[in-house]
C-alpha cells in the first residue's frame, strides 16, 4: 500500500483511531488481494473478504490461529516461517515468496506472498501484513510458453544433429576411403559426384577439375558407357543399389576390368540424401578364374585318359568271361563298368563347368522323338538302382528340335539326383506333359526335400544341400548348374517344387520348335494335338 | 580277310587295352604313339584308322586331311576319338569319316569299325 489516502478534511487534526481503523478496513475489503493481519506470533488478527472468497473459508477456521495452522498446512512452510520471524526484528519486507500447493476447496494454484511490517504514524507497529496473489492461470501460461521454446530448441538440436550425423559419417567415409586399395567417391542425390579418393586420381590420372561433378565418363571405354548410363540411370530413379562389371582407363591409357557398387544415403523418410560408390580392380580375379577353368580343362582331359583304358580292359574281361560262360565275373565286371561311367560323368561335368565360363559350352541340334529318348534314359538309370523303382508317366510324344544328347544329360542329372537323396523310398516318378507349345518333364522324389530358403540356390554353381540327413550324398554340385544352363541356352526353363521331409518335383520345359515339317509329321502318326 | 586296323594314340595303356579288345574280335591291330608315322605311311594301309585327335603336339585333323588329300590313303575311313564331344563338327571339317567321345562304349565303337569297313567295301 503505497499511497497514503487521507480523507478530504479540512483539518489539522489526524482522524481518531477508531475513525482510522474504519477507514482502514473498508480499503481492506475492496482491494482484490487477499490480505492477512498477523500479530508477533504470526496468529492471524484478520483476514479481508477477498481472502475469505479466494480460499472458500470462514473466519471461524482463520482468526486467532496461527498461520501456519490454516487448512492443510498449506503455509506451514520452514522458509516463509524463517522470513516471518525476521521480518520483525529486521523490518525488512519480502516479495514474490512463491508456493505452489493442492489448496483445499480450490485444488492446485500457485501463489505469491508479500509481507511487510505494519506502520502507523511512522511507528512500526507488532503487526505484519500478508498480501497473497494467485497467479496460477499467468503461471499456466508461462509455463505453456517455455514448453513451447523449449520444444523448438529441441527440434533445432535434433536438425543440426542429424546434419552433423550426415557430416560425420561423410567425414568417416572420406577418411576410410583415402586409405582402402579401390577407388572410391561420393555423388548427390542427383548423381552429380563431389568428391574423389586419392586412389582415383591416381589411377586415372585425371585431375579433380576434370573428375568432379560428371568427369567420370573420361575413364569409361565409350563402347560400354551407355549400358553403364542406363543401369545408373535406372538406379538414380528408383533409389536401389548398383552393381556392375565394366572397364575404366588407367593413367597409361589401358584399361582394366572393376567392379563397381554404389549405396544410397537415405534419410529416415527414404530420400536419397548422396550415394557413395567403389570401384574394385577384378583383373586378378578373372585372371584366377580363367587359370582355374583351364586347369579344369586340363586336369578333365587328362582323367579321361586313364579312365579310357580302364574302361577298355573291363571290357576285355568282360568280354572273356562272356565267353567262358562265367557269368559271376561277368556280373561283377559289370558293376565295376557302372561305376567307371560315374567317374567319367563326374569328369564330363568338370569340363562342362569350364565351357560354360568361356561360353564353350556347344550344341549339335537335329529333330528326334522325345519318348524315345526319355525311355532311354530312364531305362538305363534303373540300371544304377536296384532298390528304387523308377516309373514312366509319360504323355504322348513329339518331335523335338534340339540336342539330344545335351538333354539326355539333363533328365540323366534329374533322375541321379532323386536317386541319390530319396535313399530310403521306393519309387521315383518321372513323367511327361505336353501341350501346342511346350512338352514339361517332371522327375517326383519322395525324400528329404529341400528347405525353403534354398530352393532358389540349388541351380547355382557348387550348391549343394547340407545338413545331418544330406551328410552322405556324393557328387561335386554342378549337375543342376550345368543342367539349368543346358535348359536355358535349349529356350526352355527349368524350376523346383520342395517340401522338406516331403520330396522334390524338378520340372523343366522345352519350345516344341514350331515348323511345318514337324507338324506334318505329327499329323500324318494320327497324334491328336492338344490344345491348352 | 581280316581286317587290320591302326591305332594312333600317344597314351600306351589306351593302345595296349584297345588293341585287347579288337584282337578279341579278330581284328588285326598295329599302334603308334607318333603322329609323323602316319604321314611316313606307304604301301602297308591299313583297312581303318582310329585317330586321336591330341597327339603330343600333332592335331589328328590335320593328320587326316592331309591322309585325305593323298590320293593313295583318301579311301581309309578314319574314325577320329577325342576326350571332348564339342570336337565333333571340327572332325566333320577335318573330313573324318566319324567322330568317337572317349572314354567309349565298346560295342558303340565295334559298331562304328563295322560300319564304315562295310561301307568300304
Amino acid at each position: 500500500m503505497k499511497h497514503s489516502i487521507s480523507p478530504q478534511k479540512n483539518q489539522t487534526q489526524s482522524l481518531t483511531a477508531a475513525e482510522y481503523e474504519d477507514y482502514l478496513e473498508s480499503i481492506i475489503d475492496t482491494i482484490r488481494e487477499a490480505l492477512l493481519i498477523l500479530d508477533k506470533d504470526h496468529r492471524i488478527i484478520s483476514a479481508n473478504r477477498t481472502f475469505y472468497e479466494q480460499f472458500r473459508v470462514r473466519p471461524e477456521k482463520t482468526e486467532k490461529l496461527l498461520l501456519y495452522e490454516l487448512g492443510n498446512g498449506q503455509w506451514d512452510i520452514p522458509q516463509l516461517r524463517t522470513l516471518l520471524e525476521e521480518l520483525l526484528p529486521s523490518h525488512n519486507p519480502f516479495n514474490n515468496f512463491r508456493v505452489e500447493h493442492d489448496f483445499p476447496h480450490i485444488g492446485k494454484r500457485v501463489m505469491l506472498l508479500n509481507a511487510r511490517q505494519i506502520k502507523r504514524k511512522g511507528r512500526w507497529k507488532d503487526r505484519i501484513l500478508l498480501a497473497i496473489y494467485d497467479i496460477t492461470d499467468q503461471d499456466k501460461d508461462r509455463k505453456a510458453k517455455e514448453a513451447d521454446v523449449a520444444r523448438e530448441r529441441t527440434i533445432t538440436k535434433e536438425l543440426q544433429y542429424s546434419k552433423d550425423a550426415l557430416v560425420r559419417s561423410e567425414l568417416k567415409f572420406r577418411t576410410l576411403a583415402d586409405n582402402i586399395p579401390n577407388l572410391a567417391w561420393m555423388a548427390r542425390a542427383d548423381g552429380y559426384i563431389f568428391w574423389y579418393n586419392s586412389r582415383w586420381y591416381e589411377y586415372t590420372g585425371l585431375s579433380e577439375k576434370e573428375s568432379i561433378g560428371w568427369g567420370w565418363k573420361k575413364a569409361h571405354d565409350p563402347k560400354v558407357l551407355p549400358i553403364v548410363q542406363k543401369k545408373w540411370k535406372y538406379s538414380l530413379q528408383t533409389s536401389e543399389p548398383f552393381e556392375m562389371v565394366f572397364p575404366l582407363k588407367e593413367r597409361n591409357g589401358n584399361f582394366q576390368p572393376f567392379l563397381t557398387r554404389i549405396v544410397p544415403i537415405k534419410d529416415n523418410k527414404g530420400k536419397v540424401l548422396q550415394w557413395f560408390g567403389t570401384n574394385t580392380d577384378i583383373t586378378k580375379q578373372i585372371e584366377l578364374e580363367r587359370q582355374k577353368d583351364e586347369f579344369l580343362g586340363i586336369a578333365s582331359h587328362e582323367l579321361k585318359t586313364p579312365v579310357t583304358s580302364i574302361k577298355a580292359y573291363g571290357q576285355v574281361l568282360l568280354t572273356v568271361f562272356q565267353r567262358n560262360g562265367d557269368t559271376k565275373a561277368v556280373e561283377k565286371i559289370q558293376k565295376m563298368d557302372a561305376q567307371v561311367n560315374k567317374l567319367t560323368s563326374l569328369i564330363g561335368d568338370l569340363l562342362d563347368v569350364t565351357k560354360i565360363h568361356s561360353s564353350r559350352l556347344e550344341f549339335h541340334e537335329d529333330y528326334f522323338d522325345f519318348n524315345e529318348l526319355m525311355h532311354e534314359v530312364v531305362d538305363e538309370m534303373q540300371l544304377t538302382t536296384e532298390k528304387q523303382q523308377l516309373i514312366k508317366k509319360f504323355d504322348t510324344s513329339r518331335t523335338l528340335y534340339g540336342d539330344r544328347d545335351r538333354i539326355g544329360q539333363v533328365l540323366t542329372n534329374l533322375i541321379s539326383n532323386a536317386i541319390k537323396y530319396s535313399v530310403y523310398e521306393k519309387k521315383i516318378i518321372i513323367s511327361t506333359k505336353v501341350t501346342v507349345k511346350t512338352i514339361s518333364v517332371s522327375v517326383q522324389d519322395f525324400g528329404v526335400g529341400i528347405p525353403k530358403e534354398k530352393q532358389e540356390k540349388v541351380f547355382e554353381q557348387f550348391f549343394r544341400v547340407s545338413g545331418p540327413k544330406h551328410a552322405t550324398v556324393p557328387g561335386l554340385g554342378l549337375g543342376l548348374y550345368i543342367s539349368s544352363e543346358i535348359i536355358k541356352r535349349q529356350g526352355g526353363r527349368i524350376w523346383v517344387e520342395s517340401q522338406e521331409g516331403k520330396g522334390s518335383t524338378f520340372y523343366f520345359a522345352l519350345p516344341i520348335e514350331k515348323s511345318k515339317k514337324i507338324e506334318e509329321k505329327n499329323t500324318l502318326a494320327g497324334e491328336e494335338i492338344q490344345h491348352e | 580277310m581280316t581286317k587290320r586296323i591302326l591305332l594312333a594314340d600317344d597314351d600306351p595303356a589306351i593302345l595296349d587295352s584297345i588293341k585287347m579288345l579288337l584282337e578279341l574280335y579278330d581284328y588285326e591291330v598295329s599302334t603308334t604313339v607318333d603322329g609323323q608315322t602316319i604321314y611316313k605311311m606307304e604301301n602297308e594301309y591299313p583297312d581303318l584308322l582310329l585317330l586321336d585327335i591330341w597327339m603330343s603336339g600333332e592335331d589328328g585333323r590335320e593328320i587326316c586331311k592331309f591322309l585325305k588329300k593323298n590320293p593313295n590313303t583318301k579311301s581309309i575311313p578314319i574314325i577320329l576319338v577325342s576326350a571332348s564331344r564339342d570336337i565333333r563338327t571340327s572332325a566333320e571339317e577335318a573330313g573324318a569319316d566319324d567322330f568317337i567321345e572317349k572314354p567309349f562304349e565298346m560295342d558303340h565303337l565295334l559298331e562304328k569299325i563295322e560300319k564304315h569297313l562295310k561301307q568300304k567295301q
